[in-house]
């Protein structure tokens, strides 16, 4: 029984590898971890039908039938972790809303202080994620985060861009004593 | 005293003596910053200083994007470690200075 299921898997196999479609999504989806079980399980349900489908159609369609049916789960697949990812996105914006804080902010700002910015909102993701898995209140993360936003992120930049200007005042100052 | 010592500030040494042996990012300076020193750093402060530890060519950047977003790694160039070094024993040197002749309190 075992050798017949092996015989079938390696079948299935042998589809997805001579359809270069289908074999462009199974490499795309077999390394991800999120969902590479969930390929491996549509490749046993399809190996477990195919002495059905052999007893149902002609040899020649056997391949065509089982690349159709990968391919539109293939296809489901991409189109559930799509939407997965842009819940995820919307998600994270709608919680981590001192971000668009900070952006409209960088667009005063200089290039390089626009950069650092946007490496700041990484940062600022990553540390809503901590306080969520750490499960606190939502009012408090907001507080905390947007106390960070003004406070620790627009408030150095601009006391920085400030040092700058008088920098160079400074400079002529001393020079001139 | 020797240049590229006495410029910098004492937050941009702590910094700089973070990114000293290895590469880090800019989240993972402020974690080790804090358990250093007890105190936290805010990312505005930590990447400004950054910023002008890369201007006068002290630290080395390398950008990378995940898909949180874009991220800045941070390490100690050359120059940057001597001027670290430097400042130690200019430290060193400024707290014995006065020792022998019964300067201790």
């Amino acid at each position: 029984v075992k050798s017949k299921r092996n015989q079938a898997i390696w079948f299935v196999l042998k589809t997805i590898d001579g359809d270069p479609k289908l074999k462009k999504l199974y490499n795309e989806f077999i390394v991800d971890t999120t969902v590479s079980e969930e390929v491996v399980r549509f490749i046993q349900y399809e190996a477990r039908l195919l002495p059905e489908k052999m007893r149902c159609l002609a040899s020649k369609h056997l391949e065509a039938a089982i690349s159709y049916s990968l391919y539109s789960q293939f296809t489901h697949l991409r189109s559930l972790k799509e939407t997965a990812q842009r819940t995820r996105k919307a998600l994270i914006e709608k919680e981590v809303w001192q971000n668009k804080l900070l952006y409209y902010f960088s667009r005063f700002c200089g290039p390089a202080n626009r950069e650092n910015i946007q490496f700041m909102q990484r940062d600022f993701i990553l540390e809503a994620r901590d306080m969520r898995q750490a499960q606190h209140h939502k009012w408090f993360m907001a507080t905390a985060l947007t106390w960070r936003a003004l406070f620790g992120g627009i408030l150095p930049i601009m006391s920085d861009g400030l040092l700058r200007l008088i920098k160079p005042v400074k400079e002529a100052k001393k020079s001139g004593d | 005293m020797e240049s590229g010592m006495m410029n910098l500030t004492e937050k941009e040494l702590q910094l700089l003596a973070l990114v000293a042996t290895e590469e880090l990012a800019g989240r993972e300076v402020a974690q080790r910053f804090k358990k250093e020193t007890g105190k936290e750093i805010s990312y505005g402060t930590l990447y400004t200083t950054f910023r002008r530890l890369k201007d006068e060519k002290l630290v080395t950047v390398r950008d990378a994007e995940d898909e949180d977003g874009r991220i800045r790694f941070f390490k100690a160039t050359a120059s940057g470690l001597r001027a670290l070094h430097r400042t130690r024993e200019h430290y060193s040197v400024l707290a014995r200075f006065g020792l022998s002749w019964g300067g201790a309190t």
